[in-house]
């Protein structure tokens, strides 16, 4: 079943726009870099983009830092909202629903093909964001914001931590659009509604007045992987951000299988 | 010994949609093995709702659908068994036709070389165009294809749900053959069909629903009556009068200004026009009478405006 459902999504041009959107951006990140000189602190404090001109290394958390709070949003979005109303707007669901396999079964393919292209894209992104790097700026040990030195072993460890920690706290906008996905024919509608998921918890994270519930904010610790590039640091936010991301897509994916599993097919 | 259970047995189906709209209102049919029972009512009446539940796409609110004895629920085993083409056809429209097919054939599970893809290409009779993207396709190879898939692994109940619709003559004779084979080579088919001439032609059955409950139910011969008629216009009434009289075969003829109603009890059509010639009447109008409608416009009445 997930064969067939990897089948029908690596066939398609979307998939490859998609991913290939993600590509591009971390090159012309890079691009901007070569040509248009060192980056500056942001806001007057040292980030990623600070240091990326340093080694090639940095050009991948560079690019992390960057993608990570809108256009992996939009991609991840896509793939899982797109995943059952995609089928629905086909006309194809009802078929699928009359062959000898259970709606949840159904589900699971789904949702692992989604998934799974969710984390091919933070992979493709980190991928070509570090060969762009490397080829620009050279294969050094890495120079935290924080200044201090990071061997590239080191740097390339975190960094594929960086990379699953990023992809697993895309899983509440995932299982949102999911969610979205089982309830609607319209895949734009189910897209949006991840987009939303995502860009509104940003927006009120930012907020003074929500000092007291951003906790709880599907993306408040969606840069917590920072601390990895940061000795001695304490790795709790990571750990918070990981059982908040397990609670939103508990309880959405909840949503989508007891809804999904007594929907009516009318389309 | 117990018989074996029937294909389809449909009791008390009952469907409210948004607590107020009954589309099925405690629906009772069976659908015995061999049989072709084609679904007719008008527009409304409930039918592609009930072959929505018996494939287990919408939950009833009451009774049950048991296939070859096994009740449907979504993703039953039995569905293995069932075949179907509900509404228009849908399909990937970036992958090609066979593609399609074999995707779907195996999102159930079953291997490829277990579909006998050739009975199915038979039906489909796509040629080349099978390789092509489903998106190319017309509407005529969209139902062809839709209808293929519905066969692959000849299944043993067919569920039809306007096969035809929007296609033209050629087509429909092409997809009533098909359909026609199928039954002959011992498929049970569920038939849901507005066109009258269509049930007429393919079916051995006929259930007509109204309203979401069933009206009647029985063989075509049984709700047509067993005479048949034929709607004669002629160059000379009283010289067809006189010749048809002589014929034996037929025990009625009645006026049906400007032509005559001619009850067959046994004559061909060709052996009425035969006598009816060499009686010196020149033949200007044969039309056999659709008794099915005539039928059908008796259980459900005239709904239109």
């Amino acid at each position: 079943m997930i064969r067939v459902e990897l089948t029908k999504q690596v066939r398609r041009l979307r998939t490859y726009v998609a991913l290939g959107i993600v590509a591009l951006v971390p090159v012309l990140i890079t691009i901007a870099f070569v040509f248009g000189g060192h980056p500056h602190h942001a806001h007057g404090e040292a980030d990623f983009f600070a240091v990326a001109t340093r080694s090639g290394i940095d050009m991948p958390l560079a690019a992390l830092t960057a993608m990570e709070g809108f256009l992996l949003v939009v991609v991840v979005a896509l793939f899982a909202g797109d995943a059952v109303a995609g089928e629905a707007s086909w006309g194809t669901l009802r078929y699928l629903l009359v062959r000898p396999v259970s709606r949840g079964r159904l589900l699971a393919a789904k949702l692992s093909v989604a998934a799974l292209l969710s984390f091919a894209a933070t992979l493709v992104l980190t991928l070509v964001a570090l060969i762009a790097g490397v080829a620009a700026f050279g294969w050094h040990p890495i120079v935290t914001p924080a200044g201090l030195l990071m061997s590239q072993g080191a740097a390339l460890a975190r960094l594929g931590l960086s990379v699953v920690y990023v992809s697993w706290c895309m899983a509440g906008v995932v299982a949102f659009a999911f969610m979205l996905s089982t309830m609607t024919d319209s895949s734009f509608g189910a897209v949006a509604g991840g987009v939303a998921l995502g860009v509104v918890s940003e927006i009120l994270d930012a907020i003074p007045a929500f000092d007291s519930v951003r906790y709880g904010f599907p993306t408040h610790y969606w840069q917590a992987w920072n601390a990895l590039f940061v000795p001695g640091t304490s790795l709790a936010d990571m750990v918070r951000g990981v059982l908040i991301q397990l609670a939103y897509a508990g309880a959405f994916l909840g949503i989508a299988w007891w809804w999904f599993g007594r929907k009516d097919i009318k389309s | 010994m117990s018989a074996s259970p029937p294909p389809l047995s449909i009791e008390k189906l009952t469907k409210r949609f948004d607590k107020q709209v009954l589309a099925v209102d405690g629906l009772d049919l069976v659908v015995e093995e061999g049989q072709v029972l084609g679904l007719l009512g008008p527009n409304g009446a409930g039918k592609t709702t009930s072959l929505r539940m018996i494939l287990g796409l919408i939950r009833p609110q009451s009774g049950r659908t048991l296939v070859f004895g096994e009740e449907i629920l979504p993703g039953s085993p039995v569905l293995q068994k069932v075949g179907s083409l509900v509404d228009n056809p849908g399909f990937v429209p970036h992958l090609s036709g066979l593609r399609n097919l074999q995707l779907w054939w195996e999102a159930g599970g079953r291997r490829w070389a277990q579909a006998d893809l050739d009975g199915a290409l038979e039906v489909a009779d796509l040629g080349t165009a099978l390789g092509r993207k489903y998106r190319t396709y017309s509407h005529g190879m969209r139902q062809r294809l839709g209808l293929a898939q519905a066969v692959l692994g000849r299944p043993r109940l067919l569920i039809l749900d306007e096969p035809t619709s929007g296609l033209d003559p050629q087509q429909m004779r092409h997809i009533r053959e098909a359909v026609t084979r199928m039954a002959r080579s011992g498929t049970t088919v569920l038939l849901s069909s507005h066109l009258l001439s269509e049930v007429e032609e393919v079916c051995t059955h006929a259930a007509v629903v109204d309203k979401g409950r069933l009206v009647t139910t029985g063989s075509v011969s049984d709700l047509t009556g067993t005479t048949r008629t034929v709607y004669l216009e002629v160059s000379d009434l009283d010289l067809a009068r006189h010749a048809l009289s002589a014929l034996s075969g037929v025990t009625a003829v009645e006026d049906r200004p400007p032509g005559l109603l001619v009850t067959l009890g046994g004559a061909e059509r060709s052996e009425v026009v035969a006598a009816l010639v060499h009686g010196g009447v020149g033949v200007e109008t044969v039309q056999a009478r659709h008794r099915l409608e005539d039928a059908f416009l008796e259980l459900v009445g005239d709904h239109s405006p």
